[in-house]
């Protein structure tokens, strides 16, 4: 008989019709699993992308006996990268520092740019005192016979340099972009035996790339970035535990800008909190329990930090500290005031909402008695109406917890994207992106979808049934 | 003993003008009247909950008209109870003896006398949504007569209850009026609630406040509660 707030009785139940209920279900539904998609899919890319790892692969640690590594052992050691190698014959190691053929050798440190001078043993005309260590050839018997060498990735790759070791014709490359465009390029003529041609690539996505050697040679490195990374013995046993080591989110943490982000964001959006309810809650209270002129207007400004556009509001901060002493200004616009500033002007429009409702539910009645009997104003409201209001401060303080933590355009306009200053989550996201990270932006993502989750948890436990934004 | 002395009241578009009324010490003052008449209005103005804009209240021999609420010396039991959501039924009973500061070991003493008095010994630790409604009246009335207050003033306290509930309530509230030195206004739309508890009776219409005389009582509420209509008509 007693209605209290947050009591929640039964809604009684209506015969269902399963037609009626089909479609409805259908039109809502498409959306509750949008949003299950859109969390699925950040783990799904989590899980699948470890990350970008650049490789250089130098075959160098094949051993230096010359002539004796065979396509067995080679393959081994591209295996890791997802790659393989073949060539019109066998492909082989040879051992520039330690060269038997009567052509080639180390060339001479002489030869800084490409296709120029001349190298090798015996016949050459420089000494043998660059060390590019073991060169991978197509086939090691005839130095002067064409040949190829044709390297495979199972997953795509970009190959954006090759060290290339060749007579005196040209070297052709053939890269295999993904997008089934060929991409060609050519060295310039060799200077002759023994020439070293650093090649730079565009980078282009592929899984094949082809190097025609005219008159013999051979690829002494090659650099690429692929989407994975060398695994441990131990990683390869367990893969299941070597994701949960290693993978986008344990690398994101691992950095010190990020570890800074996190702090920043958890401290600053925790000040946010508090300080909302600083304002909320006496706030709230006014609009919720007295009719005074001008309440209507009050009610409407609170609604603008809401519709604004987020860079509006940061660009009208930045305007305001125009007018403010300088002293002022420097201690807030682009430092990390600023960051509490941008945050609470939006999330304490949020944390004022919910108060208001969640007094709205407390019935002025208890008040009312705790009055006549024998309590203040204030001690009345701090002994009856504050304990009657908890779970909705709860609500209202987590709800601008996680506005503030969601908050950017205002951060990037007032507080500017400093890394280790002004930067908060929100701003890491940004910031990974413009350069290209994707997956520490999703894994930077992830991190702000686990602590909004637990937040709505919370929330959702300990805080107002009845009221939710 | 309350009085109220040409009082008139403005709450919002609401106005209630001009209202004297009496009842004696230690009588049980029913007031009574037609929805919308103003009897809670009249009842939180005695409670200093709502201003006057004119008259006086007299509680006792108190001019309490400028006292404020918590300094009337009243018991308040609004329509619902109004009980407080996170307090167990101990701490209702303990409420304003805490805000007034009593020491510890009167609060308890208080506390077990007014438990046993109004049946809440086994209850004392219970929390307030599983109370039933009778339950929950008692507790609202303890809490508002913990502090001996010499003014008791009920808004519609029984009007939620079943038939049982109510009759054991009629009893409770006879037992309490006399056993407590208390004046206690009782504002309700209940004929029965005027017939088993009224010694004053008053009736509350659109032109003031009428005393309905004790000899004329009994007429009274049978023009008031109407003739039923008989079944098959």
């Amino acid at each position: 008989m007693v209605s209290l707030p947050d009591s929640t009785s039964p809604s009684p139940r209506i015969r269902s019709d399963g037609m009626f209920i089909a479609t409805f279900s259908v039109l809502g539904g498409t959306y509750v699993l949008l949003i299950i998609l859109l969390l699925v899919g950040d783990l799904a890319y989590l899980l699948r992308a470890p990350g970008t790892t650049e490789a250089v692969i130098t075959f160098d640690p094949l051993g230096n006996t010359s002539g004796s590594v065979e396509d067995e052992q080679i393959q081994r050691q591209l295996q890791p990268y997802g790659m393989s190698v073949e060539s019109d014959a066998t492909p082989r190691i040879f051992d520039s520092s330690n060269p038997k053929n009567k052509l080639w050798g180390s060339p001479h440190i002489d030869f800084g740019g490409p296709g120029t001078g001349v190298g090798g043993k015996g016949t050459g005309t420089y000494a043998n005192d660059k060390q590019l260590g073991n060169i991978l050839t197509p086939d090691l018997i005839d130095d002067s016979k064409p040949g190829f060498l044709r390297f495979r990735w199972e997953q795509p790759v970009a190959v954006t340099a090759l060290q290339i070791f060749a007579n005196t014709d040209p070297v052709d490359i053939r890269v295999l972009n993904q997008d089934h465009l060929t991409h060609q390029q050519r060295t310039a003529s060799g200077g002759g035996p023994g020439s070293v041609h650093k090649i730079t690539l565009p980078g282009h996505e592929t899984d094949q790339v082809e190097i025609f050697f005219p008159e013999g040679g051979g690829l002494a490195g090659m650099r690429f970035s692929w989407p994975g990374r060398l695994r441990a013995d131990w990683e390869l046993r367990h893969p299941l535990l070597s994701n949960l080591v290693y993978n986008p989110v344990v690398e994101a943490l691992s950095k010190p800008e990020i570890q800074y982000s996190i702090a920043l964001s958890l401290i600053s959006c925790t000040v946010t909190a508090i300080i909302s309810l600083w304002i909320a809650v006496p706030l709230g209270y006014l609009l919720s329990r007295y009719s005074f002129f001008g309440k209507g207007l009050i009610d409407a400004i609170l609604d603008i930090p809401i519709i604004l556009p987020p860079l509006v509001v940061g660009l009208s901060l930045l305007i305001l500290f125009q007018f403010m002493p300088v002293a002022l200004r420097n201690a807030v616009v682009y430092q990390i005031p600023a960051v509490i500033l941008a945050q609470v002007a939006v999330a304490c429009a949020f944390a004022v909402r919910i108060m208001k409702a969640a007094f709205d539910q407390i019935d002025p009645r208890c008040e009312q008695v705790a009055l006549t009997l024998g309590c203040g104003r204030a001690s009345a409201f701090s002994r009856v109406v504050l304990p009657e209001a908890l779970p909705g401060m709860l609500t209202a303080g987590t709800l601008a917890w996680a506005r503030a933590l969601g908050e950017f355009g205002p951060l990037l306009i007032f507080a500017g994207a400093t890394r280790l200053k002004t930067e908060v989550l929100s701003t890491s996201v940004f910031l990974e992106l413009s350069v290209g990270d994707l997956s520490a932006a999703v894994a930077i993502s992830f991190i702000m979808i686990i602590a909004a989750i637990l937040v709505l948890v919370l929330t959702r436990i300990w805080g107002t049934k009845t009221i939710s934004l | 003993m309350i009085t109220l002395d040409n009082i008139s009241i403005t709450a919002g578009t609401f106005q209630l003008d001009h209202v004297s009324l009496k009842v004696p010490h230690r009588h049980y003052g029913i007031l009574m009247g037609a929805t919308g008449t103003g009897k809670t209005t009249l009842l939180e103005a005695i409670a200093g909950l709502i201003p006057i804009t004119n008259g006086s209240i007299i509680l006792g021999t108190r001019d309490v008209t400028s006292f404020k609420p918590a300094e009337r010396n009243i018991g308040y039991v609004p329509q619902d109870g109004a009980l407080f959501s996170k307090m167990n039924v101990r701490d209702h009973l303990a409420f304003s003896l805490v805000a007034r500061g009593e020491a510890p070991v009167m609060i308890k003493e208080r506390i077990d006398e007014l438990s046993s008095m109004l049946g809440l010994c086994d209850h004392l630790h219970r929390g307030i949504r599983n109370l039933s409604g009778g339950e929950k009246q008692r507790v609202a009335l303890g809490r508002a007569l913990a502090s001996h207050p010499a003014t008791l003033l009920l808004d519609e306290p029984l009007s939620a209850l079943d038939e049982k509930t109510r009759n054991q309530m009629y009893q409770l509230l006879r037992n309490v009026q006399k056993n407590i030195p208390v004046t206690i206004l009782h504002v309700t739309h209940h004929v029965a609630d005027a017939r088993f508890l009224a010694d004053t009776l008053l009736h509350l219409s659109p032109t003031g406040i009428e005393e309905i005389k004790s000899d004329c009582v009994s007429a009274w509420m049978d023009k008031e509660s109407g003739a039923p209509p008989k079944r098959g008509d």
